[in-house]
């Protein structure tokens, strides 16, 4: 029988006690509880004796009177009797065998009550939720580039020989798709006309894939736009800009050509009866926007004004300024013929012909191209143009001299310094005494060089 | 220009350019490539510090760079990104299954 402790009761019987010295009990009674089913033992009160009277203390231990009524004997060969050595290698075999009776706690699933998880319900939603849009939004941004392209091609193939080209494939041949860049980005490279290198059209949609644009294009709106730019082989020196006025605003920030050669503010363009919505930004005001701005040309503005956003045309084009400024020494961009329309495009769900009316800008664009390729400045403008470009490659070599002067000191200073530093490890003191004099010949004909420009200024001064 | 005039366009006086795609740089559209080392960092701190709402998020940040990224780009970065934070997901209910705790 095993015995267990109650360590509880224990306590309890312990502090009785300490309050029994208080009363002054006589005796110390042996207090054995039996509580239920455990027996109790109650660690034995040792009086004080008073000191004068010295008797051998008999430390009576619990074990020899308790078990004196269980005789030892019965226990031998049990498993429980450890007195003999064998039977502990029972007891451990036995023990082996026996499955542990350990109870696990029957501890709560987690996984039984769902509805805790209601986060995580809500985050997969969210997942799900995204996944869906991003399969319509995609679907959306293809049905519309797809109806742009039926919508023009056959007027690319009237004017080009090559309509969309995949550079993988090795032959020229037409496409006849479009290029998809991204999810909201389509592009289509045309090529082969007179004077004209190529035409890339970029579709730029809105993300309607990715829920996150969606949300934001709710609060701030903006549109899908096309640009088309067509890379010209030949074009007469000019810099000219027409659009709404929030793109001329910005084309007139980031546009590099736009700030060199088109200094002066955003003009509006009466005289050659632009509608009113519109800005003109031109390098040469004479002969140029006259020539640019026809007939034709202010009709098809005026139709489209919903969709047009801006018709820049540059033979100085550099694209964007480059965003980090601090770069010191700016190189010379290179420059390409270019003329590039941005059209805004609104979606209008009634209106779903919307894509149609897209093609007229594009044949004013190819007009233009062929018109241009015609136009001879007048003498003057021409100085004036050609004036222009010097001053601009000017200021770039100043700014690029300014650095290549640094350089050349530097080399110059490093170069005396390595002169010096071989003169003071010369072992021989010959040749170290000749590379001393050396060094010193060159100072002093260094300053003779500033004695001798010094007596010049005076010389033309008087 | 590198063009090989075939027999049709023989007697035209013009020449066909090859379509040279420009370099794909991430200043246009820095989305993908900001969400990207996002989900990195929110999987990261998923698998290490056992936050679970880090690990959604890191799900979501993944989501959302595949949505922008470019066809141009090798598509193995977005899927590595979404593997690893799936796998913080995973870990994290796996170490402790008890659900989410939200803040309010």
């Amino acid at each position: 029988q095993f015995y267990k402790y109650d360590h509880t009761s224990l306590f309890r019987n312990i502090e009785d006690n300490e309050f029994a010295e208080f009363e002054d009990f006589d005796d110390t009674e042996k207090q054995t509880t039996i509580n239920n089913g455990f027996v109790e033992f109650e660690a034995e009160q040792v009086e004080e004796k008073p000191t004068n009277e010295v008797e051998d203390v008999v430390v009576e231990t619990e074990e020899d009177e308790e078990f004196e009524s269980l005789d030892p004997d019965e226990f031998e060969g049990l498993p429980g009797d450890d007195t003999i050595w064998e039977n502990d290698k029972k007891v451990d075999k036995n023990i082996k065998k026996k499955k542990p009776e350990l109870k696990i706690a029957d501890v709560p699933l987690h996984l039984r009550s769902w509805d805790k998880y209601y986060v995580e319900i809500l985050m997969a939603l969210g997942i799900f939720v995204y996944l869906i849009n991003f399969f319509i939004g995609k679907a959306k941004n293809n049905t519309l580039a797809s109806s742009w392209l039926s919508h023009h091609l056959d007027f690319l193939h009237k004017s080009f020989a090559l309509v969309g080209d995949d550079p993988q494939n090795k032959k020229i041949e037409s496409t006849n798709e479009l290029q998809k860049e991204s999810e909201h980005v389509y592009t289509l490279w045309c090529s082969g006309r007179q004077c004209c290198e190529g035409m890339l059209v970029e579709l730029k949609l809105l993300k309607r894939q990715d829920l996150i644009s969606v949300i934001a294009h709710q609060m701030k709106p903006i549109n899908d736009q096309v640009t088309i730019s067509v890379k010209m082989t030949t074009l007469p020196s000019l810099v000219f800009c027409v659009g709404i006025k929030k793109s001329i605003t910005n084309l007139h920030k980031t546009m590099q050509d736009l700030c060199l050669y088109c200094a002066d503010k955003a003009k509006m363009g009466e005289k050659y009866n632009l509608p009113l919505s519109m800005l003109m930004l031109s390098e040469l005001y004479g002969d140029v926007p006259a020539f640019i701005l026809d007939s034709t040309v202010v009709r098809v503005l005026k139709d489209h004004q919903n969709l047009f956003d801006s018709l820049h045309i540059s033979d100085q084009y550099s694209g964007a300024k480059p965003l980090d400024q601090n770069d010191d020494a700016p190189a010379i961009p290179e420059t390409v013929k270019q003329i590039t329309l941005v059209i805004n495009y609104f979606i209008v769900p009634e209106k779903p012909s919307e894509i149609g009316e897209m093609v007229p800008l594009l044949k004013m664009l190819i007009y233009l191209s062929d018109k241009l390729k015609k136009l001879r400045l007048s003498r003057d403008s021409q100085i004036k143009a050609d004036k222009h470009r010097a001053d601009v490659a000017d200021r770039y070599l100043k700014q690029t001299h300014a650095q290549r002067q640094e350089a050349a000191q530097q080399k110059k200073e490093e170069k005396a310094r390595a002169l010096k530093e071989r003169m003071m490890n010369e072992e021989d003191p010959e040749k170290q005494r000749r590379l001393d004099e050396m060094i010193q010949r060159k100072e002093q004909n260094k300053k003779n060089k500033k004695m001798m420009k010094g007596r010049q200024y005076k010389v033309k001064a008087m | 220009m590198d063009s090989t005039p075939n027999d049709e366009l023989k007697g035209r006086n013009y020449a066909i350019v090859r379509y040279k795609p420009k370099a794909a740089n991430a200043s246009d559209d820095p989305v993908p490539d900001y969400m990207n080392l996002l989900a990195m960092i929110f999987s990261m701190c998923g698998l290490m510090l056992k936050i679970k709402w880090c690990a959604w998020c890191a799900v979501f940040c993944s989501l959302i760079s595949f949505a922008n990224s470019r066809s141009s780009e090798d598509s193995r970065q977005v899927l590595s990104s979404f593997m690893l934070s799936v796998s913080a997901v995973v870990m994290t209910y796996l170490q402790n299954p008890a659900p989410m705790v939200t803040p309010w």
